[in-house]
C-alpha cells in the first residue's frame, strides 16, 4: 500500500493537470456569449422568475415583512383617520349640483320650507331676518 | 476572471473531465453573477465563490449519478522541474516505473471512486493546498469533519491505489 506521504505527493502532482493552452484567456468572452445566448433563448417571464427566485433566496424575507406590515398599517390609519373627519351628513358634488338646478329652474320650489315636523312653522328666513331700523347706527 | 484557475482546478479535480469543468465553471460564474448582492462580505470573495462551485457540482455529479467519462487535460510541462516530482520518479518508490499519464488515469479514477463530499475536500487539501478552516468554511462543515473527510479519504485512495506497490 502507498504510505501516507506517497499519496500526499501524488495528488499534489496533479495541480500539473491544466487546461489547453489559451483556456482561461477565453473564458470570458465565453462567458459573455453564454450570457446573451441565454437571454434570448429563455422567455421573459422565466428570467422575471429567476431573478425574483434569486433575490428572495438572497434577501430574507422576514425583513420585508417588517416593512410590508409598517406600510399597511400606516395606509389603514390614514384610511380611518380621512373617513373619521368628514361630516356625517355631507351631501355629494353630485346632490349639490342636482339642487342647484331644481332651485335654477324653479326658485320658489327651492325656498319652499320643507314638509314634515317643522311644516307649521313659519319660514326661517322670516325668523332670522331684522328690520333694517334694527341696525345699531354707526357712531364715533 | 482571476478565479477562473483555482475555480477551474477545483472543478476539473471533481470531475475528472474537461468539458464538464468547463461547463461547470460558466455555470458558476452565472450564477456568482446573478448572485452577487447575496455576498455580504462575511467570508472572503474566493471562499463564497468556491462554496457556489463546490455544491454545484457535487449536484451535478449526484445527478449525473455513475455516468461519466474521464477527459485529460494535458499535464503542464513544469512538472519535469518539480522538486517532488523529480524525488519520486528518482528514488525507489512504488511509482518509479508508472507511466506518468497511467499514473495520472489511475489516481483520477481512484479520485473518482471517492464520494463527492470526500473528493470535493482531497482536491481542496492535498491539490490546491488549502487550509482546513477555509475548507470547512467552504463546504459548511466543521474542520473535525473535514480532517474525519480526509482520513477516510486517504484510506480508500490507498486501498485503491495498493497495485502500484507490485
Amino acid at each position: 500500500m502507498l504510505d501516507e506521504k506517497n499519496l500526499q505527493t501524488l495528488l499534489r502532482l496533479k495541480r500539473h493537470e491544466m487546461p489547453p493552452p489559451g483556456y482561461h484567456e477565453r473564458v470570458l468572452q465565453e462567458f459573455h456569449r453564454r450570457q446573451q445566448a441565454e437571454l434570448l433563448r429563455r422567455p421573459l417571464w422565466q428570467i422575471a422568475l429567476d431573478r425574483a427566485q434569486n433575490f428572495f433566496g438572497e434577501h430574507r424575507p422576514m425583513q420585508y415583512a417588517y416593512a410590508a406590515g409598517a406600510a399597511v398599517a400606516v395606509a389603514l390609519a390614514a384610511a380611518v383617520s380621512i373617513q373619521s373627519f368628514q361630516p356625517v351628513n355631507s351631501r355629494s358634488m353630485a346632490e349639490i349640483a342636482a339642487s342647484e338646478t331644481v332651485a335654477a329652474q324653479a326658485p320658489e320650489e327651492a325656498f319652499r320650507a320643507p314638509a314634515g315636523r317643522f311644516a307649521d312653522a313659519p319660514p326661517r328666513y322670516v325668523l332670522d331676518s331684522r328690520p333694517v331700523s334694527y341696525e345699531p347706527p354707526y357712531s364715533f | 476572471m482571476k478565479y477562473s484557475p483555482r475555480l477551474y482546478g477545483l472543478l476539473y479535480h471533481m470531475t475528472s473531465n474537461h468539458e464538464d469543468a468547463n461547463d461547470l465553471l460558466q455555470d458558476v460564474f452565472a450564477k456568482a453573477y446573478r448572485s452577487i448582492t447575496g455576498f455580504r462580505g462575511k467570508s472572503s470573495f474566493y471562499t463564497w465563490l468556491h462554496s457556489i462551485g463546490v455544491n454545484m457540482t457535487i449536484n451535478f455529479l449526484k445527478k449525473r449519478g455513475r455516468r461519466h467519462t474521464l477527459s485529460l487535460d494535458d499535464v503542464d510541462s513544469g512538472i519535469q522541474n518539480d522538486k517532488e516530482f523529480i524525488e519520486m520518479t528518482a528514488g525507489s518508490t512504488p511509482i518509479r516505473e508508472a507511466n506518468l499519464n497511467e499514473l495520472q488515469q489511475r489516481l483520477n479514477e481512484a479520485m473518482m471512486k471517492l464520494s463527492e463530499e470526500h473528493r470535493a475536500v482531497v482536491t481542496m487539501f492535498d491539490i490546491q493546498g488549502m487550509p482546513h478552516a477555509e475548507i470547512s468554511k467552504i463546504m459548511g462543515v466543521s474542520e473535525g469533519t473535514v480532517r474525519s473527510r480526509l482520513f477516510y479519504a486517504h484510506r480508500q485512495l490507498q486501498n485503491f491505489l495498493e497495485e502500484f506497490r507490485n
